[in-house]
């Protein structure tokens, strides 16, 4: 077997087996290194996924199948991975590596259960990226859901709980509509595997069948879009971020609403490629998602809540490049995810590092912070800037790519809509920086040093990220190019 | 009338059923009752499927999966529920609010 | 095979909306095993024999037990009694009207617009729930797994009490 070959193995085996080690090795002996162990999988995972689409553009191939319990004997492959899935399972790494080195310092309780529960999700996310049917789709997406719901509601910042059962209630009806959907796909089209879903379900014999998948079509979109949190259906959103600790927050904004929701948003386009109703949609909920959760945040005052906001804005423009739907769109999506998961994930652990230091999450509270802590401000600055869409970083190519994806298909009036909706990215962003790290200094804080330990190396590296790819995005784009994938 | 258009209707009917304790019940075991009962509904749907298809086998597969995962996310629930009764009193959600100490 | 068809969602049917309206936790518990009960059978009858087994033995009754059993062990029962003194009788009976409106307006559109799904098709041959599962379902199966672990360390976590204290 190739190195190509056996890499996608690994995204399976190494969760699996640091779960069993985690669990064998007596509680007493494990409780100090456990969750560095969670950080060197998703590293590992972070650098083999790299790895892997750069041997996969090379081989030519577009997939690769494999099996994992025992290998396929009649089928050709029970999972596969293609470019797509790489990718994504190199974002799942990065965000997972930040949310452990966080963990690292804001988690001292319970953290071989931690490392359990991160290793679970870690699982299920890859899982939703590695297989080739609907079916298996939901399996691994409730997966997820399930360790992110346990996951709220056990690592609390506040005692507050609401937040979880509103995510609870919301992602049990979110679950009942795809079920739903896949139940109507299923009377029609007699098999949930990728290869037998095809566009022309919707088109043929005009009885009832038909109108079933319309029917399923709708419920499909209204779930997924429930778990990912766009708008109308992002109310349980910044509650359960808020209530979360720090380090759980990261992986749901940061991957975990991207993966269940947006990637499977991607699927349904990529299967039902022809139908027009559905890119129309996709870019209606994304222009929505944009302009409410950019309102909504400029009205906050807590730290978190704001990054919720805007995690549920930038979310609507991951929607648009994929509702393009061209190839250009996808790429452009996916490359907005990938910057997006690295500024908020630092946006995220700079609000670790504030809490941890300050006590309080409330921006009125704070000011003049800069001095006191250099490298969480200019960590901060590098994610708002990126963001907002502002040169050199990953956020402005990205940001370009996506405007030039809708421009290019067609779409010229939500491509000027995306341009404008981004000042009001930059107002709500740089209102939250004047408040917290510029401004008047606050006497209350005068003896507040910087954060050392798992935090400050997360948000260095995250950093290091965002400005590495966005200064040699443009090589990037010439290596696809070369590759002809655009 | 035919017995499959009777059976998407009943289907659709507990579906809403559930879907309307979900939401609108205070209670936190209420919520496993709306789901599961909902559940019951898509099992139904899966089998009316494979039935319709001729390959029963694979609508089979699904129901026992979707049916070995939703004990789990039950027994979570109830795991979860019970939990937060012994350190609050009551099952009541609307009770859960900022909550302090 | 109709008649037994429309029995069993007859069942399903009433036992269904008493379980959701119901007041007390037990007594929806239990019309939830019923419906579950029925379910099984028409499963049988549809020619689903594995999974109508899986649906009677799990649904039927291992979620009634777990449910009963987080029921007795916090006495939610009488929870649900004392919030529901302030609704009244009038509000109750929504549901159930609400139930029974929108499918008789279901079944009018239905038979109105001559609405159907096709007849069902013969079986594919050599096709058994053994193969099929363990054949073609292998990722279904190792999402199993998982969600087994997961349910697991929920649970440790929820019930373990607390390091620091």
């Amino acid at each position: 077997m190739t190195v190509l070959q056996w890499i996608p193995h690994l995204f399976l085996a190494l969760p699996m087996l640091a779960l069993i080690v985690n669990n064998v090795i007596p509680r007493a002996r494990i409780r100090t290194t456990t969750i560095a162990m969670s950080a060197t999988v998703a590293g590992a995972q972070m650098l083999l996924a790299l790895a892997g689409v750069f041997l996969l553009v090379e081989s030519g191939e577009s997939a690769v199948r494999f099996g994992m319990i025992w290998d396929a004997g009649k089928n050709v492959g029970y999972f596969q991975t293609d470019l797509v899935s790489m990718f994504l399972l190199m974002c799942v790494g990065m965000v997972a590596l930040a949310s452990a080195l966080t963990a690292l310092t804001t988690i001292d309780d319970h953290r071989g259960s931690y490392t359990n529960l991160l290793m679970v999700m870690m699982l299920g996310l890859n899982g939703m990226l590695l297989v080739r049917d609907l079916f298996s789709l939901y399996v691994f997406l409730e997966v997820t859901g399930l360790a992110s719901f346990v996951m709220i509601g056990m690592y609390k910042s506040t005692r507050d709980l609401e937040g979880a059962f509103k995510y609870l209630a919301l992602s049990a009806l979110a679950t009942i509509f795809i079920l739903t959907g896949l139940s109507f796909l299923f009377i029609k089209a007699g098999s949930l595997a990728f290869d037998a879903l095809t566009p022309a379900l919707f088109s043929g014999a005009g009885d009832g069948s038909t109108l079933l998948c319309w029917a399923a079509l709708v419920l499909l979109i209204s779930g997924y879009s429930i778990k990912s949190g766009v708008a109308p259906f992002h109310s349980w959103l910044p509650d359960a971020y808020e209530s979360a600790d720090t380090a759980v927050s990261i992986m749901l904004s940061g991957i975990v609403t991207k993966i269940a929701g947006v990637y499977s948003l991607l699927t349904l386009t990529r299967l039902f490629d022809g139908i027009a109703p559905l890119k129309t949609v996709l870019a209606l909920l994304g222009m929505f998602t944009i302009l409410v959760g950019a309102l909504l945040a400029l009205a906050q005052k807590n730290f978190k809540r704001i990054a919720a906001y805007s995690s549920v804005s930038q979310m609507g423009y991951i929607l648009l490049g994929f509702a393009a739907g061209t190839n250009l769109g996808i790429l452009a999506g996916l490359l907005y995810l990938f910057s997006h998961s690295a500024a908020k994930s630092a946006f995220f652990t700079n609000a670790a590092a504030l809490e941890k230091q300050l006590g309080t999450l409330n921006i009125d509270e704070m000011g003049g912070l800069q001095k006191r802590m250099p490298i969480t401000s200019g960590s901060s600055v590098v994610a708002l800037l990126s963001t907002a869409g502002v040169p050199p970083f990953a956020g402005f190519w990205s940001k370009l790519m996506v405007l030039l994806a809708l421009w290019s298909a067609g779409l010229k009036g939500y491509a000027a809509f995306a341009l404008i909706a981004s000042i009001l990215t930059g107002a709500y962003f740089l209102r939250l920086q004047k408040k917290v790290f510029f401004g008047k200094p606050n006497p209350r804080w005068d003896a507040v040093v910087e954060i050392t330990g798992g935090i400050r190396v997360s948000e260095i590296l995250l950093t290091i990220v965002t400005v590495a790819v966005g200064l040699v995005f443009p090589l990037l784009l010439l290596y696809l190019q070369r590759a002809g994938l655009i | 009338m035919n017995v499959t258009t009777v059976m998407l209707v009943s289907g659709l009917i507990l579906i809403l059923a559930g879907c309307i304790e979900l939401i609108r019940t205070h209670h936190m075991l209420k919520i496993i009752i709306g789901l599961e009962l909902a559940i019951k509904a898509i099992s139904m749907f899966l089998t009316l499927g494979g039935w319709l298809n001729g390959n029963i086998a694979l609508a089979e597969a699904f129901v026992v999966t979707v049916i070995v995962l939703e004990v789990v996310v039950a027994t979570v629930l109830s795991g979860i529920a019970i939990s937060i009764y012994h350190k609050h009193g009551n099952m009541d959600i609307r009770n859960l609010r900022n909550l302090k100490g | 095979m109709n008649i037994a068809i429309y029995v069993c969602l007859g069942c399903m049917l009433v036992f269904g909306v008493f379980s959701a309206a119901s007041r007390k936790l037990i007594i929806s518990a239990v019309a939830l095993a019923v419906v579950s009960a029925a379910l099984g059978v028409l499963m049988y009858v549809l020619g689903a024999h594995t999974a109508a087994i899986f649906e009677v033995s799990v649904c039927s009754g291992l979620v009634t037990v777990i449910f009963i059993s987080a029921v007795s062990l916090s006495n939610g029962d009488k929870q649900i009694e004392a919030q529901d003194v302030a609704v009244p009788a009038r509000k109750r009976r929504f549901l159930p009207a609400i139930l029974i409106g929108a499918g008789a307006i279901l079944m009018i559109v239905a038979w109105l617009t001559g609405f159907s799904v096709g007849t069902p098709a013969a079986a594919v041959s050599g096709a058994n729930f053994n193969d099929v599962f363990w054949e073609t379902c292998q990722a279904d199966i190792f999402g199993q797994m998982v969600a087994l672990i997961a349910g697991a360390s929920a649970i440790v976590v929820f019930f373990k009490e607390s390091e620091n204290e």
